[in-house]
Order: C-alpha cells, then sequence, then structure tokens
C-alpha cells in the first residue's frame, strides 16, 4: 500500500515536473508540418522533400538543375510542375503519402525543415479527370502550415464514352491507387444531369471545392497561390493566465478538501 | 481512514496548484529574460553597423544583397547576418536594426525586411512583439513619425497613416495596397498581427529626389515569403 502510494505521488511529480519543464521548452521545434485543404476526400497526397532549409538539394533530386530563388508565383509553379514530371519520370518515391480524410483535408507533420514538393493523384468528377496543381512549400519545424490546394483538368484525356450503360467506377491514376473514389465513383454519367445520373458531384448545387472555375487547360495558373500565415512574431503569454488559474483552482480545491478533513477531526 | 485520505488528496491538489504557478512564474520570467536579451542584443547590432557603417564610408565599398525580388540590396553584415538599415520611431524612443531577410531565428534578435524596399516605396518590416522591438507598435497614432535609414545613409521618414489589427492569415492584404512602409507584429495572444501603415513624408537625403514612385510595383512574393521562413 504505501509502495502504491508512493508510486502516485512519484507519478503525480513527474506530471507537474513535465508541466514546469513544457514552457520552459515553449520555443523548441516540434517538426514541421503542412495541412491541406483539398474539398474531396480520399484523394493521395504526396509529399517530396527536394532541399533542406539551407537549399541544398536532397539525394533524389541531387541530379536537378533547378534554383529554389524566384520572383514570382508562375515560376514556383514552372518549378513545381518540372519537379512534378521529375518525379514522375524517375519513379521518386515520396518522403510521405497519405489521403485526405472526410472532411478533404490531410495533414503532414513531423516532417524536417526544408523545401518540399506536393502533388496530388488524379480524381475523375463527372467523367472528367482532375489533378491537383502541384506547388513547392518551404516548411520551418513548429510553424504549422496550410495550403488550399487547387485542381486543374488533366488534359488530352479520352472523351468518356456515350454509350448510355454505365461505366464501372475507375480508380484515378496509375499506382496512385484509390484517389477519389468516394467522390468520383458515380458510375461514370456522362455529364451533368445526364439521362439517368444523379450524383451529388455532378449536381450544379454542389461546388467544386477549391479552384472551382479553373480553364479547360493545365496551363500554369495565374491566380496568386496564397500565403498560409504571416510570420508568427509572439511571445508565448498565452499559457501564463491558464497555468496561474489552474493553479490557483487547484489550491481552491486542495483547501477545500483540507478543510473536510479537518472538520471531520473536530467532529 | 476516508479523512485521511481525503486530507492527502487536498495536500496533493494544493502541490499540483503550486507547480502550476511556478510554471506559470517560469513563462514569465523566461518572456521577461527573452526581452531584454532580445533588446540588449539589437542595441549591440546597431553599434556594430555604426562602426561597420564608418568602415564602408572610408573603404568606399560595402555589400549587396540581393532580395528575393532580384533587387540589390546594402547590407551589412554583422554576426552573420545581413542588416540593411536603421528604423527609429521616436514617439517611442525605440531604434533598431533591420535585417535585410526574415525567418524565425532572426526575428529574434531584431526586426526584419517581409519584402519590399525602402526605394521602391513598398518597404513591410516584420518584429517580434518584444516590448524593445515592436511590442509597442500598438501604442502609435496616425500622425507620428517614423525613420527609416538605410546603410547607405540614405534617410526615408514616414508618418503613420493607420494601424489596425489584421488577421493572421491575411498575407493578401498585408501584401496590399500603396503603403510605403508597413510594420507589423502579433497581438499578445499571438492570433492577430497589429499592423502599422505609414506614407512617405518630405525628408532630407531622400535616396532618388524627384523620382517618381508610382511606378510599377514588384509582383506580390506571396510563395517567396511563405518559403524564405
Amino acid at each position: 500500500m504505501k509502495i502504491r502510494r508512493r508510486l502516485w505521488a512519484a507519478l503525480f511529480g513527474l506530471c507537474m515536473v513535465f508541466a514546469l519543464v513544457q514552457p520552459g521548452m515553449a520555443g523548441a521545434a516540434s517538426g514541421a508540418s503542412l495541412t491541406l485543404n483539398y474539398g474531396y476526400p480520399n484523394v493521395k497526397f504526396q509529399i517530396y522533400q527536394v532541399a533542406d532549409e539551407e537549399k541544398r538539394l536532397t539525394e533524389p533530386f541531387a541530379g536537378y538543375d533547378i534554383s529554389l530563388d524566384h520572383n514570382t508565383n508562375a515560376e514556383w509553379q514552372e518549378l513545381a510542375m518540372e519537379l512534378e514530371d521529375g518525379v514522375e519520370k524517375d519513379q521518386i518515391s515520396p518522403t510521405r503519402e497519405t489521403s485526405t480524410g472526410n472532411d478533404g483535408k490531410v495533414q503532414f507533420s513531423g516532417l524536417e525543415a526544408g523545401w518540399y514538393l506536393v502533388t496530388g493523384s488524379r480524381m475523375k468528377l463527372s467523367g472528367t479527370e482532375y489533378k491537383a496543381v502541384p506547388f513547392v512549400v518551404n516548411l520551418t519545424e513548429g510553424v504549422p502550415m496550410k495550403a488550399d490546394v487547387k485542381h486543374s483538368p488533366v488534359p488530352d484525356e479520352p472523351e468518356t464514352p456515350t454509350d448510355p450503360t454505365p461505366e464501372e467506377p475507375t480508380n484515378p491514376g496509375g499506382s496512385d491507387d484509390g484517389g477519389g473514389s468516394s467522390g468520383g465513383s458515380d458510375g461514370g454519367s456522362g455529364g451533368p444531369g445526364g439521362p439517368g445520373e444523379s450524383t451529388s458531384i455532378t449536381d450544379q448545387d454542389v461546388p467544386l471545392g477549391p479552384g472551382s472555375g479553373e480553364p479547360e487547360t493545365a496551363a500554369v495558373p495565374d491566380e496568386e497561390v496564397p500565403l498560409a500565415k504571416l510570420p508568427q512574431t509572439g511571445q508565448l503569454w498565452w499559457p501564463v493566465p491558464l497555468l496561474f488559474a489552474g493553479g490557483c483552482l487547484l489550491i481552491v480545491g486542495g483547501m477545500i478538501q483540507g478543510k473536510g478533513e479537518t472538520s471531520a477531526h473536530e467532529r | 481512514m476516508r479523512d485521511k485520505k481525503k486530507g492527502r488528496k487536498g495536500r496533493y491538489l494544493i502541490a499540483g496548484g503550486l507547480l502550476l504557478i511556478a510554471a506559470a512564474l517560469c513563462l514569465t520570467v523566461f518572456n521577461i529574460g527573452d526581452d531584454w536579451r532580445a533588446g540588449r542584443e539589437a542595441g549591440q547590432i546597431l553599434a556594430e553597423m555604426e562602426k561597420g557603417m564608418e568602415e564602408d564610408e572610408k573603404n568606399a565599398a560595402g555589400e549587396n544583397g540581393a532580395d528575393a525580388d532580384g533587387q540589390a540590396l546594402a547590407v551589412i553584415p554583422v554576426d552573420g547576418n545581413s542588416y540593411m538599415g536603421v528604423l527609429e520611431i521616436p514617439d517611442l524612443d525605440l531604434t533598431l536594426p533591420v535585417m535585410a531577410d526574415w525567418s524565425y531565428p532572426k526575428l529574434r534578435v531584431a526586426p526584419c525586411r517581409y519584402m519590399g524596399s525602402a526605394e521602391e516605396g513598398n518597404l513591410i518590416i516584420a518584429g517580434h512583439n518584444y516590448d524593445r522591438h515592436f511590442g509597442r507598435l500598438k501604442n502609435l497614432q496616425a500622425g507620428d513619425g517614423v525613420i527609416f535609414t538605410d546603410v547607405e545613409g540614405n534617410r526615408y521618414e514616414y508618418g503613420v497613416e493607420e494601424v489596425l489589427t489584421l488577421e493572421g492569415t491575411a498575407v493578401e492584404e498585408m501584401e496590399a495596397g500603396d503603403w510605403d512602409l508597413t510594420l507589423f507584429t502579433c497581438t499578445i495572444g499571438g492570433r492577430l498581427r497589429v499592423t502599422v501603415r505609414c506614407s512617405r513624408t518630405e525628408g532630407e537625403n531622400e535616396a532618388d529626389s524627384g523620382e517618381d514612385y508610382t511606378g510599377s510595383r514588384p509582383s506580390s512574393l506571396s510563395i517567396n515569403a511563405r518559403t524564405s521562413s
């Protein structure tokens, strides 16, 4: 019994020490993270580390003649598309690969600081294949980044058959299996409002998600890719009142408990 | 027996509460110390910059860095960082060095250029909300003066036009507009950005006197800003 009490006391003490140490490590990095908002579930995204934070290319990209110093969004987009072609051609394995959840979002976390290429697998909507617009992003440890990912139609896709017989649902892409299945497996309707076809994807009221209304080409989009967030330039002050209030509550609770014991003794 | 347990529980709760309060105090002391360190470092850097600028005058040479726009920026290296000028805010009794580019470790040392340049008339400077850096920006009012002097001695004087608060994700808003100078920092909670918009006023030793500053500005550096952290 005594040993158990001591063990509990030791565990409690460790928790409190941890609470003490945590604020001191307030500035410590916890790995870089990137959250993508695509709007469609079950679409695979890949992230490739192209360079470290000093812009030194990683081994898979060591032979690439690329620059990570660009002035315009168009140049960055061109780089992203060049890198995407390169990883496909050279069959470079992604650093991480995961699919969007039901909310159309996916998070990559615990990454090293550095420069990354983000690509997405294809998905089918209303008989047209779409692909996420690739982009290059610089991730810093301890700074979560968020990005809305746009998509555009894949050019030169074979025309969907006009045969009224519903097509079998096909998975978009080659090796990237499973992407967009829940959103796109509508039986391959011939188009919005096709005869006998009625799916939520082809419903005009359902938004196409980020990047709807994209031009029917895979050209470099003109619109700016928005920066996720302005730099965080604040000290960590918000935990102070929380810790203080929590401490006061515990002390008051402890005093009430102690008072209960004293009253019982007096009785 | 039950009362003894209660009493022990009470002591544990009090101990836990004291530890949490101690944690709050530790964090407070850490932040105050960090603030003091930031102010001291900024002062040391200013002294080094003055020496560097004097030597540059003697040698008639200086370093040139290129910003993400590809523009040439005159800089002075101090302790491995490149500084592009000095920012003075007389109403806050602040004189701070400004780094030529930004990153989180650099922001802990001095305010940093987020984008643009004084010469182009679209300079944006980010700084930590240390009391000795940009922590008191919110106290500025319209009409207050701000002076930026680059390392070549060109002096740019500005007047505060407005002080506003932007969301932490309002990147395009921050970069938009026709402001000659913008300063920003986080609010205490860290979620929002206190933003000071300034317009150029008549000043001495203008870099390009008589030149028209209404030419096209560099394209937005959304990606570069995002990726240059």
